[in-house]
């Protein structure tokens, strides 16, 4: 009965779990659909305008004309489709081998960095349109100039990130594993390697659409083949329809080369993503 | 003559340095971080260094640990007789950082086995498991947990384990707990003691904090700065075990007291 005993202070409270949300079934269909929706609502606006205004088919087509123009033509076009996206392929295919043994080779010595240096930004601030015609004289129309134009622009931020990613390890990692006496080889496959595979995915998400980019170019100063031709051949028409159609496929190529990255990233380097 | 038997037969000392001079760069642009250091540590024993921020205590570890380029370092060091370089490629020499330097891409388990798996010419097997010895750091059962998931704590535990599973005969440490707040440094220094007390270890601590090194040492070594030296050696002679209440009695500020002193003296 002393004062010494001391209340508990145990409070018997209970911490609220908060119910699933009120937002029914449809409601949410519509909040996962509503970007949809407004971009549905753009091309009924744009194809309304296009018939009140009566604008001229050359200038700026109605959306059903676009929708016309594909199903006239659309093995063309669909055969144009897989040709820009096999050639971006073999570009990017290229530019990541080349990009990987570069970086690898720029961020392990510091001499081939040093020489390589120059030549390597010369060719990066080149403009791609600028070399695209040489490439033709030298290879002619085909599809090596093409897969070049296509590597030109995917492969270099390949070499940056993958040289970057090499050598922004921690440095105790390094001298933890230099501690257990592990060869430089040891710590280049268990170290520096996983270390850049976040940076290297990352790039592919600027290289993947790049060199679809470059393959277009490419397709567009000479071929015969690829959304990129198509494009000058319509265009020389005046049949703006059928460029819209073929700047949308072009969209598409990229479009899926970028998530196709995206998603090979998530599984491959679950650990991290480097935000550029 | 038992006395006689025990000197001849102790063993030899597991660090020694004398005369030992580090030099960062070279000409006009040279930093001499340490200078005239002499330095034993016995077998079993801890030994903690403490100094103000720049005095090179992380310098002469990392001499120690042979991770120095070879110009830069003065003098003899010897690791049970050996080289820096040479302790390190006989795999008797582990180190703690400041943070746990896990690498993001292994689980705890996989981080663990990293060292033992890519060191060369390595006959000893460990004579733990990995979920032994987590089991050890008070891990049990956190094998297939990423870094990600773990508490800073959590992850400088297994930061220790991994050092551990070398079964090094000197343990570097370079402000293991620095990273870590109060509540969870008083934890680890009871489990690094109690785990110290299970292995062969000796052991050399960085650390900033007086009470760590009071608490934990054998010996504590006082660095003063411009160039790095030893300004003072304390004894601490606290039996082992020691438990956290050891940090509230009147010898342990006592001594905590006298290198703040030596500490003021040598800024
Ligand atoms: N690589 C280097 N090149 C030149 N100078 C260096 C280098 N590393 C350290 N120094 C210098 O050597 C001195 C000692 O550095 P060191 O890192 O050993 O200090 P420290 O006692 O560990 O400090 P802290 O307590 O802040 O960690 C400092 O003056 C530092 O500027
Ligand atoms: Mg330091």
């Amino acid at each position: 009965m002393t004062a010494n005993v001391s209340t508990p202070v145990h409070k018997q409270v209970k911490a609220v779990i908060p119910p699933e949300s009120r937002a029914g079934l449809l409601l949410k269909t519509f909040r996962s659909a509503r970007a949809w929706i407004v971009l549905a609502l753009a091309v009924a606006i744009w194809e309304a305008a296009v018939r009140i205004l009566d604008t001229p088919k050359y200038v700026l087509p109605a959306p059903s004309a676009m929708i016309v123009e594909f199903q006239e033509n659309y093995s063309l076009f669909l055969n144009g489709l897989w040709a820009t996206t096999r050639m971006s392929l073999y570009g990017l295919a290229a530019a990541i081998v080349i990009g990987v043994a570069l970086g690898i080779a720029m961020g392990r010595s510091a001499l081939f960095e040093e020489l390589a240096f120059p030549f390597l930004n010369i060719i990066r601030v080149m403009p791609t349109i600028a070399i695209a015609p040489l490439l033709i004289i030298w290879f002619g129309r085909g599809g090596v100039p093409i897969v070049i134009c296509s590597c030109l622009i995917a492969v270099f931020p390949i070499i940056v990130d993958v040289a970057h990613g090499l050598t922004s390890v921690d440095e105790d990692l390094v001298n933890m594993m230099k501690l257990a006496n592990a060869s430089e080889l040891s710590i280049l496959t268990q170290i520096r390697i996983p270390n850049s595979l976040p940076y290297l995915f990352s790039s592919f998400r600027v290289a993947a659409p790049g060199a679809v980019v470059g393959a277009l170019l490419g397709e567009y100063i000479g071929s015969r083949e690829g959304l990129g031709y198509l494009i000058t051949v319509y265009s020389a028409q005046l049949n703006t329809a059928a460029v819209f159609v073929l700047a949308l496929l072009s969209c598409l190529v990229g479009l899926v080369f970028f998530n196709v990255c995206v998603w090979l990233e998530k599984i491959v380097v679950p650990w991290k993503t480097v935000v550029r | 003559m038992t006395a006689e038997t025990s000197t001849s037969t102790a063993p030899a000392d597991r660090v020694d340095l004398r005369d030992v001079c580090i030099v960062h760069g070279r000409g006009s642009s040279a930093v001499v971080a340490v200078e005239g250091v002499d330095l034993t540590v016995r077998p079993r024993e801890i030994v903690s260094i403490v100094g103000h921020s720049g005095c090179g205590k992380s310098t002469l570890l990392r001499a120690l640990a042979g991770l120095l380029p070879h110009a830069s370092v003065q003098g003899n060091l010897s690791i049970l007789g050996r080289s820096p370089e040479q302790a390190r490629k006989s795999g008797l020499l582990s180190m703690v950082f400041q943070d746990p330097v896990l690498a993001p891409w292994r689980t705890v388990e996989g981080n663990i086995r990293l060292p033992l798996q890519v060191a060369r010419g390595r006959e000893r097997k460990p004579s733990k498991t990995i979920s032994e010895q987590l089991e050890v750091v008070g891990l049990g059962g956190y094998e297939k947990r990423y870094p990600k998931q773990l508490s800073g704590g959590q992850r400088q535990r297994v930061s220790l384990a991994r050092a551990l599973m070398m079964e090094p005969q000197v343990l570097l440490m370079d402000e293991p707990f620095g990273a870590l707040d109060e509540i969870t440094r008083d934890e680890m220094h009871t489990e690094l003691l109690r785990i110290w007390g299970t292995t062969d270890a000796s052991v050399v601590v960085v650390t900033h904090s007086i009470p760590e090194a009071v608490f934990l040492s054998d010996r504590i070594v006082v660095m003063a700065a411009h160039p790095g030296r030893i300004a003072d050696v304390v004894e601490v002679d606290f039996p082992r075990p020691r438990g956290n209440d050891l940090k509230d009695t009147p010898e342990f500020a006592r001594i905590a007291h006298r290198i703040r002193t030596a500490l003021e003296e040598n800024r």
